[in-house]
């Protein structure tokens, strides 16, 4: 099944008509997931504070990964249309792959996936 | 200077966030550790030495890129109620943070006061009227 069908069917669903369009869905979740990566972001831009995560930091990223599939829930065509959202996805596996395997990038890789990530998630709202 | 219609003004608001993930990431790392909910291997002083640096940079990029999206329209921001609030805690997280002695106390403050400020500058764009 390719993926494009796959979307317009999550577009079609009641959750996702609610919550497109809904005033405070998209407001709130987008601000919940720029929160998650201020609780997050420290351990993994500081050195010295990424081996093991303290809890609140965790609470961060299960915001972020939890506001972000939302988000994509809220309309998954235009996700799908977006060359940003794509990128942003393909550097996301790249770093959960990187946290998985537990490679040792080396600061300077790491930092640059990171801040790409940001930037192609910025340019989603543009293009 | 048309910087709000140039690839420069996303660009500046992707660095405002890397910015942002490096301070308060940086911020509540510290204040995790002051209330003791975890980096109790290190003592306090060894974690406020780590950070500082960075806070420093972090507050730096905030504050350099926040100044240019500012200056693109400086009248619609100050319309923007989003803007406002964000400004006012502000203040209050950045006394918190460089003007009151490191307590339990105001590490409990400054995680609600910048996790305010990050809401609210958020929001920005949701109460941009014009």
């Amino acid at each position: 099944m390719s993926l494009l069908p796959f979307c317009q069917w999550i577009q079609g669903t009641p959750s996702s008509t609610f919550l497109r369009e809904s005033t405070w869905g998209f407001p709130i979740l987008s601000a919940i997931h720029v929160l998650g990566i201020a609780w997050f972001g420290g351990t993994v831009l500081i050195p010295g504070f990424g081996r093991q995560l303290p809890r609140f930091q965790r609470v961060g990223l299960a915001l972020m990964l939890l506001t972000g599939a939302l988000l994509f829930w809220l309309e998954p065509v235009k996700c799908y249309n977006s060359g940003p959202f794509r990128l942003k996805m393909l550097l996301l596996v790249l770093v959960g792959l990187n946290a998985l395997v537990g490679t040792r990038l080396t600061t300077v890789l790491s930092w640059a996936l990171w801040i790409a990530i940001i930037f192609a998630a910025r340019w989603i709202a543009y293009f | 200077m048309t910087l709000t219609n140039s690839w420069l003004f996303p660009a500046l608001e992707s660095l405002h966030v890397a910015g942002l993930a490096l301070l308060v990431g940086a911020i509540v790392l510290l204040d995790v550790r002051l209330l003791g909910w975890a980096l109790r291997q290190r003592t306090v002083a060894e974690v406020e030495a780590q950070l500082r640096p960075w806070v420093r940079r972090g507050l730096a990029a905030m504050l350099i890129t926040g100044a240019i999206l500012f200056s693109a329209d400086p009248t619609r921001y100050l319309h923007n109620p989003a803007f406002l609030v964000k400004m006012a805690i502000l203040l209050l997280a950045l006394v918190c943070q460089f003007a009151l002695r490191r307590a339990r106390l105001t590490a409990a403050l400054s995680l609600v006061l910048w996790t305010c400020v990050v809401l609210a500058g958020r929001a920005i764009a949701d109460f941009d009227i014009f």
